[in-house]
């Protein structure tokens, strides 16, 4: 990026550039949080392993997910933010989500019989064409 | 009319009709760049995640016993190192729009200090793998074959690893890469008649190259988790060197005598989602 356009940003004269407007976000207090929820977490991981692998799992999301707001509401401004920033961010979560729920057959145990029928080629089965 | 297309060749910007503000929302054109900037890390990010999650179904004991290798206070230590910057980088955004360009100076700096933290603690981390091995050898043409797992050093013309030991008959379908130092350790402690929990690492000096059949060490050629490992944390990394760059560059401007309140905000924006994919990472190999 050249000198020239970064002047030119820094002086330009429309109120639309004004980054943001002032919120007062208790900047501290989200740190505190992130923080205490970081000791949480890391204490579970260490001290209290639950026999079910998908507790441990759920419970470690749900407080990364706890802190991933709070970062992004508070430090990434999204609580303070319109309509359209909210749904540039929110259209790639739910893709994400969309993405997931796609890896699931794969995750998931299925039935015998439908992993019988996915695994054998076609040309295997009892009563196939040709 | 000094800026015109004839001139330029483009449209300068206070000039140029702008779709978003003339639609009566005062979000600025910078700003939605950088969240769809974002909007295609998140793409991006999960994934390399997905890939992660699909590696991990298939092999989930694999995942939680070698996950247990890994260092969970000194990624701990790293995720509130990445708050803390995020903190910093909040503070030099308010302090931007403030113009006190002596907080942002001070803020910008606190901020990539605590990127530079992240990457040596990181660099720790990725050395204790690098120099951690798996070796197969025999100490003499008859002796029994032995399995060593631990940390290799160099002392002159030798080779000593720190770690443990034991003969290779006594883990049953021995693979280098799928074995773990656990593994090993509780191999030597069964042989020994003692409990895992109370054995020491020891150091072994190695036999000389020609005796040693397998040599691996933890990189991400170890397993399909060393391999989830390096890839996750590793552009993560990448994307921490690339905030580096562009909080050097606002710094120096900074120090120059201008503070630049727009993109302060956006590399700011970057920052904070760079801590938020820290946030999930930290659990999934770590943790879980």
């Amino acid at each position: 990026m050249t000198q020239d356009r970064l002047n030119h940003y820094a002086d330009e004269p429309h109120a639309a550039s004004e980054p943001m407007p002032h919120h007062d976000v208790p900047y501290m207090k989200v740190f505190g949080a992130l923080v205490v929820l970081t000791i949480i977490t890391v204490a579970i991981g260490i001290f209290m392993r639950f026999e079910n692998e998908a507790v441990n799992v759920l419970l470690a999301l749900l407080i990364a997910s706890t802190k991933a707001s709070l970062v992004a509401m508070f430090f990434m401004h999204l609580k303070f933010e319109g309509k359209l920033i909210l749904m540039i961010f929110l259209v790639p979560l739910a893709l994400c989500v969309l993405l997931v729920v796609a890896l699931l057959p794969d995750l998931l145990p299925i039935g015998d019989a439908s992993l019988h029928l996915f695994n054998t080629p076609r040309l295997m089965q009892p009563h196939a064409e040709h | 009319m000094s800026d015109t297309i004839a001139d330029h060749g483009y449209i300068p910007e206070e000039h140029a009709p702008d779709p978003v503000v003339s639609h009566g929302d005062p979000t600025p054109p910078g700003k939605i760049a950088i969240w769809l900037f974002l909007a295609s890390e998140i793409m991006f990010f999960i994934g390399v995640l997905g890939s992660y999650i699909v590696l991990r179904s298939g092999s989930p004991a694999l995942f939680s016993e070698h996950a247990l290798a890994l260092s969970k206070p000194l990624a701990g230590t790293n995720t509130i190192v990445l708050i803390l910057s995020s903190v910093t980088m909040y503070i030099a955004v308010e302090s931007a729009q403030k113009h006190d360009r002596a907080k942002v100076i001070a803020c910008l700096l606190a901020t990539i200090l605590c990127a530079f933290a992240f990457m040596g603690i990181k660099y720790v981390e990725y050395m204790a793998k690098f120099t951690h091995h798996t070796i197969v050898a025999r100490e003499s043409a008859t002796g029994p074959l032995y399995v060593y797992d631990g940390h290799v050093r160099q002392e002159g013309s030798t080779r000593i690893l720190k770690g443990f030991r034991v003969e290779a008959a006594a883990i049953p379908e021995l693979n280098i890469n799928l074995v773990s130092e656990e593994t090993v350790k509780e191999a030597q402690a069964k042989a020994e008649g003692t409990e895992a929990a109370k054995l020491e690492e020891k150091d072994y000096t190695l036999p000389a190259e020609s005796s040693i059949s397998q040599d691996i060490s933890y990189g991400p050629w170890k397993n399909i988790f060393y391999a989830s490992y390096f890839a996750t944390t590793g552009v993560h990394a990448a994307h921490v060197l690339g905030g580096i760059v562009a909080l050097g560059l606002l710094l120096a401007h900074a120090i120059r005598g201008k503070v630049l309140p727009p993109h302060i905000e956006y590399v700011g924006l970057y920052w904070h989602f760079v801590d938020l994919v820290w946030i999930f990472l930290f659990p999934l190999l770590y943790l879980i």
